[in-house]
């Protein structure tokens, strides 16, 4: 009980102890003044504290008040001088720190516009580049098919036109991975010139041409000795499909390819680096 | 506090770019200022040229002022200058050092009554700068709201306007600031002249 009674009589002592000077300055409101008054009455070491407080506050109040050096007018040249001054240097510290800012903005903006057009050359096929093409199986799947076809004609003592063979030859043909670019302008060319190779229609498969030219379809083709070609069936009508493009492929819900995300995160970067350096430079650390 | 009318007059051709109206305020505002800013500071050049650069802010923010207590917008800007300086003199403590080494308070005309003696006068400066001394173990918040409150003779509210804080913590403030200036004018009795000393008082 007792411990509870000076706990509450030190509380109040600390509290009038932190209002004495607005007591001094005459700010406390009516109620806390009257609560100081009560208190001093009963406390002579805060009645000592109000003694000094205040007498401190008359010391700094009445002390001398240095001599004006100088009229602190304002001249037009003044102006003039503060307008044209040149920025406030940055300390040693800020420098270092600025100047790495700098760089790491300026590396980070190099690399993103590298990768931006390195991207951008890749996509326009720049050059005689070919498009790019499936895995290298593939490849040699489409080989192989061309040169089985060579040797086939030969044997069924076909000429070298374009003939196709079409009861005989039955054909699975089997689609594999499209490329991934659109076909350069050179080799849709070499399609139109290859035509002893020109396959037979698949209707339900869309086979065309120049994709079978182009090996592009893997064929497990199971071939019977044909007798003699009775007909000379029309030219299969060839429908180009033009291939996927990369944009297309990711349009279907494929994910981002890492090169994209790549520029995105640079791009995004570079763009914060060149913000903070900017508020850096203004705010002249 | 209401504006006198002609202070409103000369704001207004201030505000229209009429620098001779703006240096009639100066010449109002510049004794206090300089006073304000050499407690804070602690240093008579450094005084100086927080008292001019503000001046010239405030001549240049002139536009920006929409009405309201134009003390307490002029104060705000000699705060912040004053603040500026005490940062650069953070940044360079062996030049502030050496200033306030050097550096005495000169004596004020004013302040220097002819039928005070020479001793009197010897013992006002002292007393100046024991002041200055104890206003130096402050940090540079409690020192400004000291500064405002006995120095300009503001109150609490305008303190409060000026360096846009909460008035508990202005109140807060300043009873730590007159409380260490005490404390310290208490165990540097020395430095104070004999009829000055605290605990002479009964």
């Amino acid at each position: 009980m007792l411990n509870f009674v000076q706990r509450r009589i030190k509380s109040e002592h600390n509290r009038v102890s932190a209002m004495l000077s607005a007591y001094v300055d005459g700010e406390l409101a009516t109620h806390d003044q009257r609560r100081v008054e009560a208190h001093l009455a009963d406390c002579a070491a805060c009645a000592e504290d109000l003694r000094t407080l205040h007498y401190t506050k008359t010391l700094l109040v009445g002390a001398p008040t240095p001599r004006l050096p100088r009229s602190f007018v304002v001249r037009q040249a003044d102006l003039e001088k503060k307008i044209a001054a040149p920025r406030r240097a940055l300390g040693p510290g800020s420098r270092l720190v600025y100047g790495y800012l700098k760089g790491a903005t300026a590396v980070v903006a190099v690399a993103f516009a590298l990768l931006i057009t390195g991207d951008l050359i890749a996509q326009l096929g720049i050059g005689d580049r070919q498009p790019v093409m499936a895995p290298a199986e593939e490849v040699v799947v489409e080989k192989a098919v061309a040169i089985e076809r060579t040797e086939e004609i030969p044997q069924l003592g076909l000429e070298k036109e374009p003939v196709v063979v079409e009861s005989e030859v039955t054909l699975e043909v089997q689609k594999v991975a499209l490329p991934t670019v659109e076909p350069s302008p050179v080799a849709l060319d070499k399609e139109r010139e290859v035509e002893s190779l020109a396959m037979p229609e698949a209707a339900p498969t869309q086979v065309t041409a120049a994709a079978a030219i182009e090996g592009i379809y893997a064929v497990d083709a199971t071939l019977t000795p044909a007798p003699q070609p009775t007909t000379t069936p029309p030219p299969p009508v060839v429908t180009p499909e033009p291939a996927p493009t990369a944009i297309e492929g990711e349009s279907r819900g494929q994910p981002w390819p890492t090169i994209r995300l790549a520029e995105i995160g640079l791009g995004a970067l570079a763009l914060a680096l060149l913000v903070v350096t900017f508020i850096a430079r203004r705010r002249q650390f | 506090m209401l504006q006198s009318t002609d202070e409103q007059a000369l704001i207004a051709d201030a505000q229209q770019g009429d620098l001779d109206a703006f240096n009639q305020l100066v010449i109002r505002y510049q004794s206090l200022a300089y006073h304000a800013a050499y407690r804070i500071l602690s240093d008579a050049d450094a005084a100086a040229d927080a008292a001019q650069d503000a001046f010239l802010r405030a001549y240049q923010a002139i536009g920006q002022y929409r009405g309201g207590s134009f003390k307490s917008w002029l104060w705000r800007i000699v705060t912040n200058t004053c603040y500026d300086q005490l940062r650069a003199q953070k940044r360079r403590p062996t030049a502030s050092l050496e200033a306030v080494l050097v550096s005495e308070p000169a004596p004020d005309p004013s302040f220097t009554d002819r039928a005070e003696s020479p001793e009197a006068y010897t013992e006002r400066q002292e007393l100046s700068r024991a002041i200055q001394a104890g206003i130096n173990t402050l940090p540079p918040n409690q020192r400004i709201a000291l500064a405002l409150c006995d120095v300009v003779g503001m109150d609490y509210q305008e303190i409060a306007e000026v360096t846009q804080v909460s008035l508990g913590t202005v109140k807060s403030r300043i009873n730590r600031a007159r409380t260490k200036l005490r404390d310290y004018l208490l165990t540097q009795q020395e430095l104070l002249p004999a009829q000055y000393r605290l605990r002479d008082k009964v």
